[in-house]
């Protein structure tokens, strides 16, 4: 607060205490008064008036400044009003009301949204689970009565089980609950059970694999791992080019270990690969061939960010996807 | 034949299993009753239980652990909630294994081999061709006088063409029983290892033992 700033708003008992001093100025000269005593009671009055001015600003003063310098060190700026300085002045007070029911307000509508978040989560997961059991119906269905038909049919339903889990991973990264559990896992067989889900694309596109050094424990969350697994080998094996092969490898390092996706696809122009993990970017790639929507990867970094993992993605011929389990960010993070 | 029991409210589903599993070389035996379905289930004589957590009239985890202290059974669980958490509490109620719907029949096939494979000690089971016995507890082949050491691959090729004796087996079908039992071999090393099968065949005296079939696949006669 400027002693300026606070002048100006102050502009109006300034323009009536010198009227007053004209005034009385006016009807002492009038009456003949001696100089000296006009001056002096002229004095008094602009001297008390003054004294009073800078008293009142320096008392405002004080309190705006602490408030302001607390709201920059306080985390959640909603609850000044619970920390403000000692209240000297009536405005002080009405503030700190006003501050205390619109806080009250907005904290009652947030925690409404969050009520419905919840609500809508919990729907979405309960919807995710009833699917499931048609579609198991007709794989099976599909199975016990196999033909060209069927087939086609079944090729579908694999998509729709990918979307119906995207939806599934998408609410669980968009809340803040935590349901996930971090173990030590064998990347082996989480890798091999997502090789296995693309069993027929490996051996009707005829893609040569290449799996090494996979018998090695991160930690991490199995169901989550896969799904992001699922992203990246669903992208390679989209993406393929003449001998099409993918290498899947472990690489033990001194602070962290890395699981590497390589394959020789089409690879990501670098234009594009900057904003691979952006929400609904599909890069020209995506555009030109395929229905790509956008979210596979976004989810992946997501996803990856929650359980403390490091995703890149490099891409010069063919297209390298590495994931970083650091060893020691989860004993780190029980430190804290 | 080993005997299946399906425990699974959805009738559609109930049916269309046990067509699955019959067709899979399996007796398929079904629950249509979830008033008493403990009792129900321990009245059946099963080598195996798929038990879908969802049945009416009972929490299915609690079932399970009743179940596992009266009956040394495996059952391997059957959820559409697939989160690390339900993995973990079905693994502590006493389940054998536990699969997520909607499951790939194969890998549910492949789920239920692994798990009754675990339940039999099979040391001594062995299958016979003319004077030869494989042994799949130790890998090898066994003639009257040696013993000759088969690689995983090459058991998992001969023992798959030895059960389909008399058909013609083509190559998709083998890589893909290969890469049902986590083999992911292609094209390349498929021939490789039949060679090299065929290979230590003959070096036992068992010559032509697989046939190749022209644009057919393989056979064992």
């Amino acid at each position: 607060m400027k002693f300026i700033d606070y002048l100006k708003d102050k502009i109006l008992p300034l323009i009536l205490v010198n009227l007053l001093v004209i005034i009385i100025f006016l009807i002492l000269f009038a009456l003949k008064c001696n100089g000296w005593i006009i001056f002096d009671i002229i004095f008094l009055i602009y001297l008390s008036f003054t004294i009073s001015l800078i008293f009142d600003y320096y008392k405002r003063k004080t309190f705006y400044n602490k408030t302001l310098k607390l709201l920059e060190n306080i985390d959640n700026q909603n609850l000044i009003h619970e920390i403000l300085p000692s209240i000297t002045f009536i405005d002080a007070k009405i503030l700190k009301d006003i501050l205390y029911k619109t806080n009250k307000y907005k904290i009652e509508r947030i925690n409404e949204y969050k009520y419905k978040q919840e609500n809508f989560k919990e729907y979405i997961e309960m919807w995710v689970h009833e699917i499931k059991t048609p579609i198991a119906s007709a794989m099976l269905t599909i199975y016990n009565n196999q033909s060209k038909l069927s087939d086609d049919i079944k090729t579908e339903l694999d998509k729709i089980e990918d979307y119906i889990q995207q939806v599934l991973f998408y609410t669980k990264s968009e809340t803040a609950n935590k349901d996930y559990i971090i173990k030590k896992v064998s990347l082996e067989s989480i890798v091999n059970k997502i090789i296995l889900k693309h069993k027929g694309d490996f051996l009707l596109k005829k893609i040569t694999l290449e799996l090494k050094d996979l018998n090695i424990e991160v930690n991490t969350d199995t169901k989550w791992l896969e799904f992001i697994l699922d992203q990246i080998i669903n992208n390679s094996i989209k993406y393929t080019e003449e001998n099409p092969k993918i290498e899947i490898y472990a690489k033990q390092n001194k602070n962290d270990i890395k699981l590497i996706i390589k394959d020789n696809g089409i690879g990501i122009i670098p234009n594009d690969l900057p904003r691979v993990f952006d929400k609904g970017f599909t890069g020209t790639n995506g555009r030109k061939k395929y229905n790509s929507t956008g979210i596979g990867l976004y989810l992946t970094k997501k996803l990856c960010d929650k359980l403390g993992h490091q995703i890149n993605i490099a891409s010069e011929k063919g297209t390298e996807a590495t994931i970083t389990f650091p060893l020691s960010s989860y004993t780190n993070d029980l430190k804290k | 034949m080993k005997n299946i029991l399906i425990i699974e409210d959805e009738e559609k589903i109930r049916e269309e299993l046990k067509n699955f599993l019959e067709n899979n070389g399996y007796k398929a035996s079904l629950i249509t009753n979830f008033e008493n379905t403990e009792e129900e289930i321990l009245k059946t004589n099963a080598d195996l239980i798929l038990l879908d957590i969802n049945i009416p009239n009972q929490n299915g985890m609690y079932l399970c652990k009743e179940l596992r202290k009266q009956i040394k059974t495996p059952i391997i669980i059957v959820t559409s909630r697939n989160t690390e958490i339900d993995e973990l509490l079905c693994m502590n109620y006493g389940a054998d294994d536990f699969i997520t719907k909607p499951y790939n029949p194969q890998i549910l096939l492949a789920h239920i081999e692994a798990v009754l494979k675990r339940f039999t000690p099979n040391a001594n089971t062995y299958i016979t061709y003319q004077n030869i016995k494989v042994i799949p507890a130790k890998s090898v082949i066994k003639t009257e006088t040696e013993e000759t050491p088969l690689s995983k691959n090459e058991l998992k090729i001969f023992t798959y063409l030895l059960n389909k004796r008399g058909i013609i087996v083509s190559r998709y079908e083998l890589m893909d029983y290969l890469w049902n039992s986590e083999v992911f071999i292609d094209d390349n090393t498929l021939t490789v290892n039949i060679t090299r099968l065929r290979k230590k065949l003959e070096d036992i005296g068992l010559e032509n033992v697989i046939e190749t079939r022209r644009g057919q696949g393989y056979i064992i006669l």
